[in-house]
């Protein structure tokens, strides 16, 4: 029956880690125990982490901390792959800004976390590594494309991960895997040393830590913050929230998340309105469409293919895992047809973000559920078109956005509550953020 | 064995430089301070009458010597005849002409001075021979053989060179390799940031021949990003790997359009300042992380016009995956005329190979000691300095006590900041300060900030991401606890363009900075270049007295005399 299907067996499920920032030993446990049945994390680094928490710096702010290096980020020492077949093997020159500065930090790298193939879709799988599963329910997904990164912090495999975000990739498992994710945004903190390349001007790609609490979270940008925020947003205060809420496209199976949302953040003493605009039917479609008119960015070289006669046998060359192949091809097809007005693109994003910018000018941060469904099962997310749409309305506004979790769904599952606001609100938003978390 | 003589031959900003037959680096100086004309346009390097001075100075007229210039010869003709194409393009002439007429008539100047007084001299020898290189190698010598590494990769980010706009090099053990392709399109194609930002100069009514790119940089932090305007430059530029393309004509015909009437308040385009300011650093950080993603090196090594956005410069180690970087004092085209003449040595030395540090800055003239006996002598001012006491100290009690000093040591500094030996100095730690030399001394924008120069064994605790910056090359953030104790160094969002000062390189300067730190526990001083707003940095005697005497500065310093104005 659907009820006893939804509800996991206690044997499909791992759970939370026992403690929410655990040690290196403790951590190092968990993976040996769990990972063959979550497959969060691609590659293990436990001796490598062994000696460089001997030759850390015993002061540093993360002294000794392990944790995970989602496998986006250039490292010397490992292979960073995307979960791409064709870079199974690929090294690079030299470490990520993010990598040495946790380093610096102290903290010790775990291992490499697994992601979508390319990270270009929501659900974690990829022909090299294989498929990672939600903690919670182990026939679910983790999200993605950030998915190792929050089942192995959900499972205890380290205290932190340190994502990538162009639609919600940190976002969207966090929220699956019941964990804190923020993603920062690309104008003040800039996003370098990932593979694959994502085009920076159109300043939808973010990235920030993935952990168990808003503390943690917050010590983790701290610890990095002087080395990666390279351009400082003026700071602003807050008075008030608007809440976004669900519509007909988006209800999913939380269709009072607005009333649900606007009760808590009363209770935290926040001042609360609820709003509509934007709709989460033209969020939907404003980012389609952006990524549509310019899919070649993003995956042209990968393909090798840049016409639309060419890309279903430059699909098939590319040894893309099936997921990935039908994002790129949506993504041509409707390039070429249904979102071809690259004009009418820009017009629906400047839309929404004027629309928001005026709410952050009127003091007023932004709250949406971080999604309205649930983990889906493993080889479903495609089908749920509305599973990202908030998500990447903090990747339009370039937003700093920081997912909570909120409860649970009827099944059980995590669910996640969404914060955004302007470049120069991070400090705001986290003491929100802890705030809701108390 | 021969000198070789570099002669930077832009039309702006010419400089000479001379390496002798050991090659080092004996003398570098700008046409624009011995003229003391703003940048020096359409002038030789070789001025008629100065060059004299310099050959009789630094060349030993018995050996041979060897004329290298910043452009190459054998396409000087396609220069000049693109040149007169773009002087005749009528949407941009007006902006363009003056620039690129006046750049061929400077090739055709180029050496004519220093032939001649090289026969006075010396009739009976055959002329020198001159040699050519090209424009961006230059400027990737200079900055590579100035800088402390054996390896590095190179970045010339400029306006235009003989092709291109940019050039990226891998340097390994004293040697160039371009790694980019050249390309075959013409000027108009080729992405220039460098025109990009003189164009955002000319819209926000500033004056780019006049060099006046660095008040933008300072308008910037003052601004927001406007998203529309942001969008609508960034589509410009496209980024293909180590390519840059943009459609230069239409970019430039765009920000012409935008321009107003010089505004005596900038401030009302500060949010274009801003916009374009954030638009030039994503793309050449863009370009950067390109170039680092070859793997070749941690090292940066930075060079060309736009490397005096130094606003960009300190952010470049957050943006990038790169761990060091380099510009040297001088990446504009004046640094050249070093590239030049260490090319030309190196042809004839193959295996030289640079000595890996960082280059002394003061590579100008001397002070003039006669004419300092005369001021002495004749001048009827006081010499102030107290028995027992050295210049330095006493100047930096002066700062301690309030007063604002201009020092003069030593061999001036190459290039376009002044580096403690051609400076006006002052106490950080008033906040009015700035206002007071904005409006007594300097007479310039009251949004312009100031630097500091700080002692390079304190930067960490004083600067967020610390990083040498012995050029003033690199703007960086305050620490947040430290910026109200020195808010006249400070600028609007909470950074400062640091000069590191160490005894190495700049040991009276450090002398008067570590005086300081003893009588006032702040370890940086208020560093300004030695000039008024308009005119270059001083270059003789002379030129610093009229500016004491002309401006509200309280003492000046040179060498060991001290002279103080009373009364105030």
């Amino acid at each position: 029956m659907a009820a006893d299907r939804d509800r996991a067996e206690p044997a499909a499920r791992i759970g939370y880690g026992p403690e929410p920032w655990p040690d290196l030993e403790h951590a190092l446990h968990r993976l040996a125990l769990h990972d063959d049945k979550l497959g969060a994390v691609c590659l293990r680094l436990d001796d490598a982490a062994r000696r460089e928490r001997t030759r850390g710096r015993t002061r540093a702010p993360l002294a000794g901390v392990p944790f995970g290096l989602k496998d986006v980020w250039d490292a010397r020492d490992s292979f960073t792959t995307a979960g791409n077949l064709r870079h199974a093997r690929r090294r690079a020159g030299s470490d990520s800004l993010i990598l040495r500065a946790l380093r610096d930090a102290g903290a010790v790298c775990v291992g490499r976390t697994n992601v979508s193939d390319l990270a270009a879709t929501p659900e974690c799988a990829n022909l090299l590594y294989g498929v990672t599963r939600n903690p919670h329910d182990l026939t679910r997904t983790s999200g993605g494309s950030s998915g190792g990164a929050a089942a192995a912090v959900a499972s205890g495999m380290c205290a932190f991960d340190w994502g990538s975000d162009f639609g919600g990739s940190i976002r969207l498992p966090a929220a699956f895997c019941g964990v804190v994710g923020l993603r920062l945004p690309s104008r003040t903190f800039a996003v370098t040393g990932h593979f694959p390349f994502v085009p920076p001007e159109l300043g939808l790609h973010g990235q920030g830590p993935l952990a168990r609490t808003v503390a943690g979270v917050r010590a983790v940008v701290d610890a990095v913050r002087a080395r990666l925020e390279f351009r400082r947003a003026s700071p602003r205060d807050f008075a008030g929230i608007v809440v976004l809420g669900p519509d007909a496209f988006a209800a999913g199976e939380w269709p009072d998340a607005a009333s649900d949302i606007s009760l808590a953040l009363r209770a935290a003493g926040v001042s609360v309105r609820v709003g509509a605009t934007p709709a989460p039917r033209d969020i939907h479609h404003a980012f389609a469409a952006l990524l549509s008119n310019h899919w070649r960015r993003f995956f042209g070289a990968f393909v090798g293919e840049s016409t639309l006669a060419g890309i279903c046998p430059g699909l098939g060359k590319a040894r893309l895992h099936p997921h990935t192949q039908r994002i790129v091809a949506e993504l041509a097809i409707a390039g070429r047809t249904r979102y071809r007005d690259l004009a009418s693109t820009w017009r629906r994003v400047e839309a929404i973000r004027a629309a928001c910018e005026a709410l952050f000018d009127a003091g007023l941060l932004i709250a949406t559920p971080t999604t309205t469904v649930p983990a889906p099962r493993l080889g479903h997310a495609h089908a749920k078109r509305e599973l990202g749409v908030f998500a990447k309305l903090g990747n339009l506004l370039d937003a700093v956005a920081l997912a909570v979790p909120f409860g649970t769904f009827a099944s059980g599952m995590p669910r996640s509550l969404q914060l955004l606001g302007p470049p120069g609100s991070l400090d705001a938003v986290l003491a929100l953020g802890e705030r809701l978390a108390r | 064995m021969p000198t070789y003589v570099g002669l930077a031959c832009t039309v702006h900003d010419p400089a000479l430089a001379v390496v002798d037959a050991a090659g080092e680096v004996v003398f570098a100086e700008g046409t624009e301070r011995r003229s003391q004309n703003k940048r020096a346009h359409q002038r030789p390097p070789d001025d008629a009458i100065e060059i004299g001075r310099v050959l009789d100075r630094y060349v030993d007229l018995d050996d041979e010597i060897v004329l290298a210039t910043s452009w190459e010869r054998r396409r000087w003709k396609s220069v000049a005849a693109r040149a007169a194409y773009l002087a005749a393009e009528p949407r941009i002439s007006a902006l363009l002409r003056p620039v690129m007429v006046g750049q061929t008539n400077a090739f055709d100047l180029v050496g004519l001075n220093l032939r001649y007084r090289l026969h006075e001299r010396r009739p009976s020898t055959a002329g020198p021979e001159m040699r050519g290189f090209d424009h961006h190698w230059t400027h990737a010598a200079t900055a590579c053989f100035s800088s402390p590494f054996d390896e590095a990769l190179c970045a010339v980010i400029d306006a235009n060179g003989e092709r291109s706009s940019t050039a990226f090099f891998e340097y390994r053990r004293g040697h160039l390799r371009r790694l980019d392709p050249e390309p075959r399109r013409s000027f108009r194609r080729n992405g220039s940031l460098g025109a990009f930002y003189a164009g955002l100069c000319f819209a926000c009514g500033f004056d780019p021949v006049a060099g006046e790119e660095w008040k933008v940089m300072g308008l910037a932090p003052y601004g927001e990003r406007d998203p529309g305007r942001y969008r609508e430059f960034r589509e410009w530029f496209q980024v293909d790997g180590l390519t840059l393309r943009a459609d230069n004509f239409a970019l430039l015909a765009a920000f012409d359009a935008m321009r107003r009437r010089p505004s005596p308040d900038a401030m009302e385009l500060k949010d274009l300042a801003r916009t374009g300011q954030e638009v030039f650093e994503d793309v050449a950080s863009e370009l950067l992380c390109n170039l680092a993603a070859r793997g070749a090196s941690r090292n940066l090594v930075l060079a060309g016009g736009c490397a005096l956005n130094s606003s960009f410069n300190g952010k470049i180690l957050n943006r990038t995956p790169f761990e060091s970087l380099h510009v040297f004092a001088a990446p504009a085209d004046d640094g050249n005329a070093i590239g030049a003449a260490l090319l030309a040595f190196q042809q004839d030395h193959p295996t030289w190979q640079p000595p890996a540090r960082v280059m002394s800055p003061y590579l100008g003239s001397q002070i003039d000691s006669e004419a300092l006996s005369r001021l002495q002598k004749l001048g009827g001012l006081t010499h102030a300095l107290p028995p027992g006491d050295s210049a330095m100290r006493y100047a930096a009690q002066l700062l301690a006590d309030g007063k604002i000093v201009a020092v003069m040591q030593g061999r001036a500094e190459f290039g376009p900041r002044a580096l403690g030996h051609r400076s006006i100095l002052a106490d950080p730690r008033s906040a009015s300060v700035k206002d007071r030399l904005n409006a007594e001394v300097k007479f310039r924008e009251r949004f312009r900030p100031f630097a500091p120069s700080i002692l390079a064994d304190h930067v960490d605790e004083w600067f967020e991401s610390a990083q040498p910056s012995p050029y003033m090359e690199r703007t960086l953030r305050f620490r947040a606890e430290r910026r109200e104790q020195v808010p006249g160094v400070v600028h609007v969002d909470g950074t400062g363009r640091l000069q590191t000062v160490s005894a190495e390189l700049s040991p009276s300067f450090h002398q008067l900075i570590s005086r300081f730190h003893e009588l006032t526990g702040v370890p940086l001083v208020l560093n300004t270049s030695f000039n008024v707003m308009g005119k270059p940095i001083v270059h003789s005697v002379e030129d610093a007295v009229a500016v004491f005497f002309t401006s509200g500065i309280d003492a000046l310093v040179i060498e060991d005399r001290v002279f103080e104005k009373h009364g105030r």
